[in-house]
């Protein structure tokens, strides 16, 4: 007798069960925690800019935050940057001129890597105050950067050495 | 009645220093090279925690398999591989922080479990010299991995930054700047302790391993572990599924080496793309040897005690050649060579002891077998 037909029919169905519902439960997490990693780590750059657009005056001096960073000074026709993480970010703009700071939520798309927020345009309420910004060149590679040495293939399999002659 | 003090056996010191010779060299250089480095204590200590955050968790991945009783998995060199893959997605894809740092994980083991299973395929058919072979399938992947980033990247699997790619086009660059993860899990905790700052995260995460081994040697997957690392045979005469957890053993190390391996960079903060993963087995495996461990046991005081010493080693060595000699190129050299002195001694200690063992159960068995002959020749002597 074996011991498959010992121990019944019905226990290796349920092991095989059990091992079935654990798989899913890991891959569920496995997707879940990609799925959240992606979604809250991807990294995007705000760049806040306070110049003239579309009819609306730049701030003579206006002190912005995004998130919890520090808040930047910027006056008129300034731009600065910010680096974040996610796609939903709340920025405080005061005026510093003893009116209420605005406060606002501006979602980004998953796949900009720069953008454009204008000051005026999210003050004043306008939507979209952002657009993509493209900076047309992606980091020019230093040279020393390339391959190493020993990954060309001169320095695998080197050149004869010329015939010094007897 | 007063006991005499009894003083231990010259055999008994013998025995000590024979078992612990290795760490004793160790001590005794590193306390010739701490005064003559002319280092501060804080900036030794500070230095010592900061390696301690990014080396112990590779240490570890070697536990498994040394308690399964297939040596140093030189092949951990695989599980850092798979790590640096992960890494290259996470800075292609923009993902930043811990969470840059969790999806490399996520990216690097499945290629860290299926290169597992390949090694731990290989190691089961070269029984016996699973070091070497280990090793020597480090230097075989170490090409798979390059014709894979060199040449694959860019070209078939896709890669969006070109600030990561070769001009060419395809191809990944040499050097990967880790800015969006850099000490994104050291940073994520930070206690200041007096003039010390303690990667808290980083502890965590290493504790929560040692935590998960003394677990694990209890399941009775460990437990088999350490029946096959005591005598294969009779594991197998017992049922034990003898190669399947040898795979299951190098699995696991392969995993946490690269898990290991993205703690590592992530301190470094920059990845020599083709070369990093290189000397991994090799520093990992002095590491715990330092510690006291040899090729058939190792324990998790081993691999603290380990990485405290070869860091300290590591720290106060080149300073010190400056010094003495007048060129820390000098103490570089001379703890290179140190580290390697190390693994070949542990080596050679092993095989000894192996020899002086085996030779010692042969004396005994023949002692036994002269002890069932001579009462014979007793008798008919006395006959």
């Amino acid at each position: 007798m074996s011991a498959k037909e010992v121990s019944g029919a019905k226990a290796p169905l349920r092991v095989g069960t059990r091992r079935a519902a654990a798989l899913v439960l890991v891959a569920a997490a496995y997707l879940g925690a990609g799925a959240w990693a992606m979604l809250t780590g991807k990294s995007h750059t705000i760049l806040v800019d306070n110049k003239p657009v579309a009819g609306l005056e730049a701030f003579r001096l206006v002190e912005v935050a995004v998130g919890r960073q520090e808040p930047v000074e910027l006056g008129r026709g300034e731009r600065d940057k910010f680096a974040v993480q996610g796609q939903r970010h709340r920025v405080k703009i005061d005026l510093m001129n003893g009116t209420e700071p605005v406060t606002t939520t501006i979602v980004l798309p998953y796949d900009a890597k720069m953008v454009l927020l204008s000051l005026p345009k999210l003050a004043a309420g306008v939507e979209p105050a952002w657009e993509p910004f493209e900076t047309g060149q992606d980091a020019p590679p230093p040279a020393a950067d390339e391959l190493p040495e020993e990954l060309f293939g001169a320095a695998i399999d080197p050149a004869p050495p010329e015939s010094v002659g007897d | 009645m007063n006991t005499p003090f009894k003083l231990p056996s010259a055999a008994r010191v013998r025995r000590f220093a024979a078992d612990n010779v290795v760490v004793l060299i160790f001590l005794f250089v590193t306390a010739i090279a701490v005064p003559s480095s002319k280092l501060s204590g804080t900036y030794i200590i500070q230095d010592l925690l900061t390696r301690y955050g990014r080396n112990a968790f590779l240490v570890f991945s070697l536990l498994l398999p040394i308690m399964a009783g297939m040596g140093i998995n030189f092949g951990m060199v695989l599980g850092a591989m798979a790590g640096e893959i992960g890494l290259i997605f996470a800075v292609d894809q923009g993902i930043a922080g811990v969470q840059g740092l969790l999806y490399a994980v996520l990216v690097g083991a499945p290629i860290a479990i299926l290169l597992g299973w390949i090694a731990g395929q290989v190691l089961n058919r070269a029984r016996g010299r699973e070091m070497v072979t280990g090793y020597i399938l480090g230097f075989f992947m170490d090409g798979v991995y390059q014709f894979v980033v060199l040449y694959l990247m860019g070209a078939i699997i896709p890669i969006t930054s070109k600030a990561i790619t070769l001009s060419r086009g395809y191809g990944i660059r040499n050097t990967l700047g880790l800015d969006s993860v850099r000490q994104s899990l050291d940073k994520l905790l930070m206690l200041k302790v007096g003039p010390f700052t303690l990667p808290m995260a980083t502890y965590l995460v290493i504790a929560l391993l040692a935590i998960f081994i003394v677990w694990f040697r209890r399941t009775k997957l460990g437990q088999d572990m350490r029946a096959i690392g005591q005598d294969q045979t009779v594991s197998h005469s017992a049922g034990i599924p003898v190669e399947r957890t040898r795979i299951v053993a190098i699995v696991i190390s392969t995993l946490l080496a690269m898990v290991g391996q993205i703690i590592f960079l992530q301190n470094m903060g920059n990845m020599a793309t083709y070369n990093a993963h290189r000397q991994t087995g090799f520093f990992a495996a002095a590491a715990i040897l330092v510690g006291g461990a040899s090729v058939a046991k190792a324990t998790i005081p081993n691999v603290l005690v380990g990485v405290g010493l070869l860091h300290l080693m590591y720290i106060v060595v080149p300073p010190a050649g400056a010094r003495l000699f007048g060129s820390a190129q000098i103490g570089e050299y001379f703890r290179d060579a140190m580290s390697y002195a190390v693994i070949a001694l542990a080596l050679a200690l092993h095989a000894w002891r192996k020899r002086a063992n085996a030779e010692s159960a042969r004396a005994g068995l023949r002692g036994a077998a002269s002890g069932a002959v001579d009462p014979a020749k007793t008798e008919g002597g006395a006959a």
